[in-house]
């Protein structure tokens, strides 16, 4: 089954190339976080929570551990893939080996935008589990992390969007679902900030020639572009409805 | 996001392979935005892609004088593709629901279609019903998959209708059936396609271009000749408890009650004996058999059966044609009791039967039809070029037309209640005998692609004239100044190598191979480099060549031609005054040949005394080095085997050969063999070293043991030992193995043992383990071809990989793709094969257009001794023949006697051994139209009432008879 019908040039799903999933969005869905939202991107669905800020309180294990020190932002993040969310109910091996590297990521996104110094002794902690997973998890972990900060209500400067995107036969798919996964093809995904373009995190998989990078980064450019402008739309009608006085 | 709606979930259930029930949940995206494609419609935005006309169809058809669009279902894309693909079929609405269908269905089906959908000249257009808001129809609960897609197909031509009912005029819709069956269900216009095309006013009758539908196989009235074939899930369950093995059924040339299957994971291949155990399998498909238990096991029959032409099975019906059915089961009978055998133990190989077929690989057939035997019936049997198909049973109009033709005709099926599969005519070709009609058939039945060069791949060549610019050649090593000449046989325009030799100051010699630069021109993934791939290699049939590039390429800018500046890759070594070599290096670089000799002129050169120009010096001291090389590369095992090769003297005018010889080789014919031999090597370790992931190499895996047997028993029967343990103690042992009085003796069995080897292939260096590299007939590790980039598409890539190697091109992603790369490589030794196999048959073809009106007696030997049959060499024309011992009517029966022991024929006082002399009379049978062929008889020793009297003719003249050596790989 090939990604892109021959025939009609469409995807699989009735997408073109360059089109992405629709994108639904449910804010404070876990009424004990500081803040969360239930983030659908297709069929991908992120449940991303944040408590915080909270005390950082002492550091009171004496094994010298400077962590809090080094890290002035005080951010800790997670990215968790649900037994259930996969078609085979994956149990036994633990999580997706690559949920720390995904968290570091996950991090690394938020520091840029957070304002460190207001968080002084402090910690935030974003957690985005995969309730079902179908393709792009962690580009849209990403933007479903920077959505639930915002219901948390903690400052950040700009909003981080994600994307995948990956390439067949000079065709670049953006925001590929996991049927489009499947094929080893290169995929790479960007954490950015969609207004500036400014690349955050970049996450290739699978190996591939140096000459298809600048194409897929440019529609993966262009794609979070498009995540971005929905995801602002949506962040203005949430705001808008849970503070009506709040004009912008 | 207007033009689409919210995605709605699509859940299917589906079983994995595991046996597992798996939920799976699909979004799907239905939009308003996706064009029709006709050119009558206003509403649509413009778009370049309308191919659908405003007035279709008009009056084309009798039953339907409306304009009209053709929306054919599934059935009838996957079982008349040959009718869409017809240039008066027109204005074709492909609904995708349909093309889904069809992928699912038969997936060559569906890459015609796709080409078909690609050819922008052709009235076609795929609509994408499965998406558009519209059209799309959900499945209801317990609906089956079928009516669901009829359904949408209804669905998807009434709004089409409804959509374009503003245009003027207005066109309807015609979905077309392949069997009457779903009409009923069908609430829209609707015909069989057997109605509409019986009804089209076309220039030809299309009737005969369709496949008919499927007999329908009453369980009780038919008489069925084969069991039947057991059902998928049957096959599945039975494959993973190891009950049945799957493989490719290879149906043997010789014998058509025989056939092997390879199967993955086992040693030895399967035989398949008897109509029974065949089971209507043809050659190539992928089947599931049965193996017997070790106590039926046998071992091939080693006769020659050609399929009875007088089992005439043309007909169905069981009741008019009773007896003769009778009859011919009978003789099949007796076949099969024939190829009964007692086997000794270790020749013994396993043996089965078809039980099912998982996957048809039909393709379509060259042959000629049979002259019926009653004059009102409609029905032929076909007769394939191929020996290996067995015949069809063929329905026509144009019968009386068609006759004394070559035809291609299709199998549409193989029911069990017919004796033979039931086809249907597709083309005409020519006439039987014409030259170019055969040329065409052996082209198409080994799918060489011939048609013109398109435009858009003549678009990708240079202005001429072409004109080296200073700038290239800064880029380049300047080897303008060597005396570089080349060597090739005489009459050749695509030079692709030349040579250079010079003493360096040191004491050393340089040693230069300049092969062409290909990729220069042919840069990758434009529209001449995927032609070439494509075609994989240049076919060099007796009177033809079809080149793998263009012309202009071809013998003109990458022709290394005499004394004009060409581009080229270079390859230099510095060596010993010994032949060690020192270093190498590779280069880009401009050379000017001096000289473009022919392999006689460059002989003539290194023996007349009298010449001491650079060139010639060089040549000497080329030759020196090369017999240096050559006695090395035989110490490492190297085989220098034998093989026939012959050449046609052609009539200028008619084309028609004349004359016949086989190919001449000069002491410069190796000299230029063992450099290139060695520019390979030394390739293949660079692009090695560079690329351990990706390099394309060759390699020659060794034989298993056991498949020289053949070749050792027989030397035996001469008192000869050899021994074939690795490619060294064959190659020594091949080399003493010589009796003294018989010429042929030894080029004899260096045929024999090439025969007994695997072929080489071209692989991807990350899909193989190292120490598998190695090529066994040339004794190195690792290998690959360089030397050919004009005719043969591996060397394209090779050099692709050697300029990245040394910096002087850029990878591009396919380059460095392994998938991509396996697909190449399958690719072009699939085309290299053919290619082969098409020479060989042009040969065979002029071989026998020669030997029309004449009748010779020549010298020959016998090559194998078989049950009822002696395959004989006739060393002159590098030819081999068949001598039929037991004829089928038994009054020529002269009562041989086969000893499988000694593997010898034995009648009165005359017995045939393997590499026994005799004498041939060589003729063409021309008694039946459709089947010429060329008949060997035995005139000496002289056996009464089997040998024929000697002809008057004398022989042709031609050069005495040579073999060319060859190490098979150059």
């Amino acid at each position: 089954m090939e990604l892109i019908s021959p025939l009609t040039g469409l995807r699989r799903d009735g997408r073109r190339e360059d089109e992405i999933r629709d994108i639904k969005c449910h804010f404070g869905v876990a009424k004990d976080a500081d803040g969360s939202v239930l983030f659908e991107q297709g069929n991908t669905k992120i449940l991303a929570t944040v408590f915080g800020p909270s005390d950082a309180g002492e550091n009171d294990d004496d094994d010298g551990d400077l962590d809090l020190l080094e890290d002035p932002s005080g951010l800790e993040c997670e990215f968790k893939l649900s037994a259930f969310s996969q078609q085979d109910r994956r149990t036994g091996q633990g999580d997706d080996p690559r949920a720390d590297e995904y968290s570091e990521y996950m991090e690394m996104c938020y520091k840029v935008v957070m304002f460190p110094h207001k968080n002084e002794n402090s910690v935030v902690k974003v957690t985005c589990q995969v309730l079902q997973a179908d393709g792009s998890h962690l580009a849209a972990a990403l933007t479903a992390g920077t959505l639930a900060l915002i219901d948390a209500g903690i400052q950040i400067k700009d909003l981080i969007v994600g994307c995948t995107t990956t390439i067949i036969d000079g065709k670049a798919l953006v925001d590929i679902s996991s049927h489009e996964e499947l094929q080893r093809l290169p995929q790479v995904t960007v954490g950015v900030i969609a207004r500036s373009g400014e690349i955050i995190v970049m996450d290739m998989k699978n190996r591939f020639h140096k000459d298809l990078l600048n194409p897929i980064l440019a529609a993966s450019l262009a794609g979070s572009g498009k995540i971005f402008e929905e995801v602002e739309a949506i962040v203005r009608e949430h705001v808008k409805n849970s503070a009506p006085n709040f004009t912008t | 996001m207007a033009c689409r709606d919210p995605a709605r979930q699509l859940i299917s259930i589906r079983r994995t392979n595991d046996g597992n029930v798996q939920r799976v949940v699909r979004e799907r995206y239905l939009r308003n935005d996706i064009a029709c494609g006709s050119a009558a419609c206003r509403v649509c935005p413009p778009s370049a892609n309308v191919r659908l006309q405003a007035k279709p169809n008009e009056g084309l058809c009798g039953k339907f004088p409306a304009n009209h669009y053709i929306a054919p279902n599934a059935e009838v894309v996957v079982n008349q593709i040959a009718l869409l693909e017809h240039p008066e079929i027109k204005n074709i609405l492909i609904f995708s629901t349909v093309a889904d269908e069809v992928e699912q269905l038969s997936l060559p089906a569906f890459e015609r279609l796709k080409t078909l959908c690609a050819n922008t000249t052709k009235n076609i257009s795929c609509f994408a019903n499965e998406f558009h808001r519209d059209t799309f129809v959900e499945r209801n609960p317990k609906e089956s998959k079928e009516s669901r897609n009829l359904r949408s197909l209804v669905v998807a031509s009434k709004w089409y209708v409804e959509h374009l009912k503003h245009a003027q005029p207005s066109p309807a819709v015609l979905i077309l059936t392949n069997t009457d069956k779903d009409l009923a269900l069908i609430d829209a216009p609707a015909m069989t396609v057997f109605d509409y095309v019986g009804a089209l006013k076309t220039s030809e009758p299309l009737l005969d271009v369709l496949a008919k539908p499927s007999t329908l196989e009453d369980l009780k009235t038919s008489t069925f000749h084969y069991p039947p074939h057991l059902k998928p899930s049957v096959i599945q369950a039975g494959l993973k408890s190891a009950k049945y093995f799957q493989g490719k059924f290879h149906a043997s040339r010789e014998n058509y009650l025989e056939a092997t299957v390879s199967v993955e994971g086992l040693d030895k291949s399967v035989l398949i004996q008897g109509h029974v155990s065949l089971n209507r399998a043809v050659n190539e498909d992928i089947v599931a058999i049965e193996i017997f238990p070790e106590d039926k096991w046998s071992a091939p029959s080693n006769l020659v059966l050609e399929e009875e032409p007088d089992v005439d099975a043309a007909s169905g019906e069981a009741s008019e044609e009773n007896e003769e059915n009778e009859k011919s089961r009978q003789l099949k009978d007796d076949m099969e009791k024939k190829m009964q055998q007692k086997v000794a133990k270790k020749d013994k190989q396993p043996t089965g039967k078809v039980v099912g077929i998982i996957k048809r690989n039909w393709r379509t057939y060259c042959g000629v039809l049979r002259p019926k035997t009653s004059k009102t019936s409609t029905r032929y049997v076909f007769v394939p070029a191929d020996r290996k198909i067995p015949l069809v049973r063929v329905e026509t109009q144009q019968g009386d037309l068609l006759q004394g033709k070559r035809i291609v005709v299709a199998i549409d099926e193989w029911p069990r209640s017919s004796k033979l599969p039931i086809g249907h005519y597709v083309k005409r070709l020519g006439e039987v005998g014409d030259k170019n009609a055969e040329n065409e058939v052996l082209l198409l039945e080994h799918d060489v692609q011939h048609d013109k060069f398109s435009d858009a791949v003549l678009a990708c060549l240079p202005t001429m004239p072409w004109i080296l610019t200073d700038e290239e050649v800064k880029k380049r090593t300047d080897f303008r100044h060597l005396a570089i000449c080349s060597v090739d046989p005489p009459g050749c325009t695509d030079i692709d190598d030349a040579l250079h030799y010079r003493v360096l100051p040191n004491g050393n010699i340089e040693v230069g191979v300049h092969i062409a630069d290909v990729t220069h021109f042919v840069r990758p993934g434009n529209a001449m480099d995927q032609e070439a791939a494509s075609r994989g290699t240049t076919v060099y049939l007796v009177d033809q060549r079809i080149d793998m590039l263009p012309g202009l390429l071809s013998g003109n800018l990458c022709s290394l031609r005499g004394g004009e500046e060409r581009l080229a890759m270079s390859s230099v070594w510095e060596m010993t005054q010994t032949a060690e070599i020192l270093n190498v290096t590779f280069s880009k670089s401009v050379i000017r040949s001096r000289a473009a000799l022919t392999y006689g002129e460059a002989q003539m050169r290194i023996d007349d005394a009298s010449l001491t120009d650079e060139v010639t010096v060089g040549l000497r001291g080329l030759n020196r080095l090369a017999k240096i090389l050559r006695a090395r590369r035989k110490l490492n095992g190297a085989l220098f085997l034998a093989s026939p090769e012959v050449r046609f003297n052609i009539d200028s005018e008619t084309h028609d050969p004349i004359d016949v010889q086989t190919k001449e080789l000069k002491e410069t014919n190796f000299m230029v063999e063992e450099f290139m031999l060695l520019a390979n090597i030394s390739v293949a370790e660079k692009i090695h070293k560079e690329f351990p992931e990706y390099a394309l190499l060759r390699r020659h895996p060794a034989p298993p043991l056991s498949s020289y047997d053949p070749v050792l028993k027989a030397a035996q029967s001469k008192h000869l030992d050899l021994t074939a343990k690795d490619g060294k103690s064959l190659s020594d042992s091949l080399e003493k193995a010589y009796i003294p009085g018989q010429p042929y003796f030894n080029t004899m069995l260096r045929i024999l043992t090439t025969r007994c080897m695997m072929q080489a292939v071209y692989f991807c260096s990350g899909t193989v383990e190292y120490h598998d590299y190695q090529h066994y007939g040339l004794a190195t590790p690792i290998y690959t071809h360089f030397t050919s980039p004009i005719r043969r598409y591996a060397d394209v890539m090779v050099h692709r990989f050697l300029a990245a190697a040394i910096s002087k091109d850029v990878t591009y992603p396919e380059l460095l793709d392994r998938k991509v790369m396996d697909k190449v490589c399958q690719n072009i030794n699939y085309r290299h094969r053919m290619a082969q196999y098409a020479g060989r048959a042009s040969v065979s073809l002029h071989t026998q257009l020669f030997f029309r009106n004449r009748k010779v007696d020549e010298e020959a030997y016998v090559l194998f001794v078989r049950k009822n049959a002696l395959q004989v060499l006739i060393p002159k024309y590098g030819l081999e023949g068949t001598i039929m011992l037991s004829a089928k009517n038994d009054k020529t029966d002269i009562g041989f006697k086969f000893d499988q022991e000694d593997q010898s024929q034995t009648a009165g006082s005359v017995t045939f051994r393997t590499f026994d002399r005799l004498v041939v009379q060589i003729s063409v049978d021309q008694s039946s139209l459709q089947h010429h062929r060329l008949v060997v008889n035995v005139v000496e020793p002289i056996i009464p009432g089997f040998s024929v009297t000697p002809s008057t003719e004398t022989a042709p003249v031609g050069a005495p008879p040579k073999m060319r050596k060859i190490a098979g790989d150059a």
